[in-house]
């Protein structure tokens, strides 16, 4: 085995379409249509107002917008050269809102076109428990409050002195959205989510859509019938975990950054010490962390595979290469033979007590074996060895693999208790059609192949002939020291004297319907006789 | 003969029974029942039509033939034969599993008629286990792999932190000159960091794949000190743009860096270190060595700034894949004995333990 210099691997056949974003023909938000008609010849203007809201998710996500999470929730695995993303199921999600409640500037005609750099309105924030920064450490707690807990007092809403938040003001808070609504919140260190948090910049590369062929998917239905989805990647690498020691827990958050416009990395400070954001979605992921990435690693086994040489020949199968170079001739040979061809040399304690060397290999070998020509049938493990003559070696390949099989069958009850019982089972029907078997050998000339009577007369003259002579030895032997059965039947005497009526039998045999019945009432009328 | 043949029940019963109940055979008939088992139109008699061999019974023999429930130092005797970080492939030697699967049929055979019975059956039941092997792996919807006692197998096994690492990785295996991959037979973590796979049939051509669910984004990161932070690119994309350089390749088309120096830029070192946190605006943006930035890499045809979806086209991790070619064939290793051939059996060894176990008096 060689291996070859690795490549990127890519499902053949699939394309994936990106494009910047999706924005709705809308934004989400309160909207008051004005419409005002002067006429010249009048003095007053006429004026009429319409107000209407446009809805979106703001400060709760409904689970089923989201498609899945990367890296997935509650695994562990070596994650740390991946960003951490959010995929929806709805292509405009991330920008049906703006981050800074303006609506976006666009044409009219319903193009849908946007700027070219869209803010989305959320972002994934990753924490991990060595998060430490100005007194805030580990990886916040999702809470349960309520949409006024994250406007401050200054807005109308009740978030506590200290804490920052997002800059929304009560009046703009969407029809059917409450103070009082419950929403998740986390709270964290300012500092620390300043330094975590993108910048504004950084903001629109951060979300996309893209189109993806539905059919490839496992489970096409949870993907939108026009392919398209929208996705929210992190803007930072899990921590990666001690390789050998602890992994380490990576919590990553989607948060609802509206209203923090100003606030991100890189703009104004923030005086307070920590800040409430509206969580969205969490999970967490365990990063085992190793010495080395999947490259490094594929290259660390190429190389170890190029050491497997010997005599020239690349090997990579399984067994150990001999030491020396090849001998041609003697134990040496005889010794490099067997370890190309899978054995290992292990010190064996006969029967006997005496020391010697066998040669055992395990199911795994390295060179392509013929089957047996039927399955072996062996009596005991010691008639799986196998002696070479040459060599004065055994192999106790096979008698060790009789032996581990037998202790498996009887490790596991089921199989063997179904053994057993197919076994007994079949003994039985062996029974019965060796039986049949029998007969119809016996009867081979009186039955046809269907089992059906060939010559009915000749049948009966031989039925007689055997009640007339074989039964009636059976039934009451010739030899009057004997009993027989009529003589078991409690009558002893005289039958045998009186003879059997052949008349009688003829006509019962003959003549009957019901020859069996027949007989025996004539049998017990002869012994009350 | 009929007549002479007694039964186990009569003893017990009287004689009255005797006719009935299952046969025991005396000790003159075994040749007789032997004649009449050796012929297999009268073993199929004596077997359900539809099942031969109950699922019980097969099926732990199929999970047998893929050796579940092996220990681990019955697959690999020495140590040495799997050094940390290595791979090894083998075949499955059909002999050793039919001695396995016959030690497991031994159990109960007591009398020489279970002997019978079983020499008269074995060919059944190694037939419906090996026809059960492909039904172990859940196939998730697929049909099964047709498997029959002459089919081969071959695997590998990894012994690697891939294992641990990449918990969905994945594998495809090639025959020689089969465009179709091998059915899968077991695929397996056997401790933390060892992975047992088999395949029917013998492959020449494997692939190793990180696993690919879904596009994800990032970039290597390979340290080689705890100080070293970089998270590189060792291969750009093409953008389909005019211009020339990198991004004049057809869209999406992977152009390899050689000793990668396309280091994702990372926010400067915050409170208890790096923060792992990349600033993407600068990276789409910066059109200098200097800066390191995308557009520079990618050549004069790049836009500055890239768009967003330029960007994440050159952010897609693509997952990796090794190849592995075997070049040797099974036949090219010499063989000590042909391996199909019974060596002679072992007298002197039977008649020295009959001795010590009957010769020697308490």
């Amino acid at each position: 085995m060689v291996a070859k210099k690795r490549t990127a691997g890519t499902a053949s056949g699939s394309t994936v379409e990106f494009i910047d974003g999706w924005p709705p023909p809308l934004e989400a938000g309160n909207y008051k249509i004005q419409v005002d008609q002067k006429v010249s010849v009048a003095t007053e203007s006429l004026s009429s107002e319409f107000k209407f809201s446009v809805g979106a998710p703001r400060f709760t996500l409904d689970p089923a917008l989201i498609h899945s999470f990367f890296p997935p929730a509650a695994h562990q695995a070596n994650f740390s050269e991946y960003l951490p993303q959010v995929i929806f199921t709805r292509k405009t999600l991330p920008w049906e809102r703006t981050i800074d409640g303006s609506a976006l500037t666009r044409p009219l005609d319903g193009s849908g076109a946007g700027p070219p750099l869209m803010p989305p309105w959320m972002g994934v924030l990753l924490f991990d428990e060595e998060d430490s920064l100005n007194g805030a450490s580990g990886i916040p707690k999702v809470e349960s409050k309520t949409v006024g807990d994250l406007i401050s007092r200054a807005h109308g809403g009740s978030r506590p002195k200290g804490v920052f938040g997002p800059e929304i003001e009560v009046e703009n808070l969407e029809a059917g959205q409450h103070l009082t609504d419950q929403c998740m919140i986390i709270e964290v260190g300012s500092e620390l989510f300043q330094s975590i948090a993108p910048s504004l910049d950084d903001l629109p590369y951060l979300a996309h859509s893209r189109k993806v062929d539905p059919a490839l998917k496992t489970s096409p239905g949870t993907i939108n019938d026009d392919g398209w989805v929208s996705v929210v990647i992190g803007n930072r690498f899990p921590r990666p975990g001690k390789p050998g020691g602890k992994a380490a827990k990576n919590t990553a958050f989607l948060v609802s950054l509206e209203g923090f416009s100003e606030y991100l990395n890189g703009g104004k400070p923030i005086t307070e010490k920590t800040t409430y954001l509206a969580c969205l979605a969490s999970w967490t992921f365990n990063d085992i962390g190793t010495n080395a990435s999947f490259d490094q690693l594929m290259t660390g086994l190429r190389k170890e595979l190029e050491t497997q040489e010997y005599d020239g020949k690349l090997s990579g199968r399984l067994g150990l290469l001999p030491t020396q170079p090849p001998a041609t001739t003697g134990p040496e040979h005889a010794v490099q033979q067997g370890l190309l061809q899978g054995f290992t040399a292990i010190n064996h304690v006969t029967r006997q007590g005496e020391k010697t060397v066998s040669w055992n290999r395990g199911p795994l070998v390295p060179l392509q074996l013929a089957p047996p020509d039927q399955p072996p049938l062996y009596n005991s493990s010691d008639g799986a060895l196998r002696y070479d003559p040459a060599s004065g070696l055994f192999d106790v390949s096979y008698a060790a693999a009789w032996q581990l099989g037998r202790l498996l069958g009887l490790n596991n009850k089921k199989f063997s208790t179904a053994l057993l019982n197919w076994r007994r089972a079949t003994h039985q029907s062996t029974a019965a059609a060796l039986t049949r078997h029998l007969c119809h050998r016996q009867l081979s000339g009186l039955l046809d192949s269907d089992g059906d009577i060939l010559d009915e007369q000749y049948l009966k003259n031989g039925l007689l002939g055997f009640l007339a002579t074989r039964m009636l030895e059976t039934l009451a032997p010739a030899d009057a020291s004997k009993p027989g059965v009529l003589g078991k039947l409690g009558d002893p005497s005289g039958v045998r004297e009186r003879g059997l009526d052949d008349d009688r039998l003829r006509d019962i045999v003959e003549g009957s319907d019901d020859p069996a019945r027949d007989l025996l009432e004539w049998l017990q009328q002869r012994k009350r006789d | 003969m009929i007549q002479r043949a007694t039964c186990s029940n009569g003893c017990n019963n009287g004689n009255g029974t005797r006719a009935m109940a299952s046969w025991q055979p005396t000790k003159n008939h075994l040749p007789g029942l032997k004649r009449f088992l050796s012929e297999p139109e009268h073993i199929r008699g004596l077997l359900n039509e539809d099942q031969p061999v109950p699922d019980d019974i097969a099926g732990w023999l199929a999970r047998l033939r893929l050796l579940y429930g092996v220990p681990f130092n019955y697959l690999v005797p020495d140590e040495k034969m799997l050094p940390q970080e290595s791979i090894r492939f083998f075949s499955l030697d059909p002999n050793w599993l039919e001695a396995l699967l016959d030690g497991a049929l031994s159990i109960g055979r007591n009398t020489s008629k279970d002997a019978a019975h079983d020499e008269a059956v074995k060919e059944i039941v190694h037939e419906a286990a090996a026809r059960a092997v492909g039904e172990i792996r859940p196939r998730f919807g697929q049909e099964p792999p047709a498997t029959d006692s002459s089919t081969v197998y071959s695997g590998f096994l990894l012994r690697s932190a891939v294992v641990s690492g990449w918990p969905g990785l994945e594998v495809e295996a090639y025959a020689a000159n089969s465009p179709e991959s091998l059915p899968i037979c077991r695929f397996e973590r056997l401790s933390r960091d060892v992975m047992l796979c088999i395949f029917s049939g013998l492959f020449e051509k494997l692939y190793l794949h990180e696993p690919s669910e879904g596009i994800q984004f990032g970039a290597l990161y390979e340290p080689t000190n705890p100080a070293d932070t970089r998270y590189q690119m060792d291969q750009l994309r093409g953008l389909g743009v005019p211009g020339g350089g990198i991004a004049s390749k057809p869209a999406g088309e992977p152009v390899a860096q050689k000793n990668p120096t396309v280091t994702v830029p990372l926010r400067a070192t915050q409170g208890n270190g790096n923060m792992r946190v990349i600033e993407a605006a600068k990276f789409a943006e910066g059109t200098t060595k200097a800066s390191g930035g995308l557009p520079y890499f990618l050549g004069p045809g790049a836009p500055s700034p890239l768009t967003i979806s330029q960007f994440s086209v050159e952010m897609v991790k693509s997952p990796q894949r090794q190849e592995f070619v075997d070049t040797t064939t099974a036949a090219g290793v010499p063989t000590l004995h042909p391996p199909n051939r019974k060596l002679p059996s072992v007298k002197r060894a039977r008649a020295k333990n009959q001795r010590d176990l009957f010769g020697k008096g308490d």
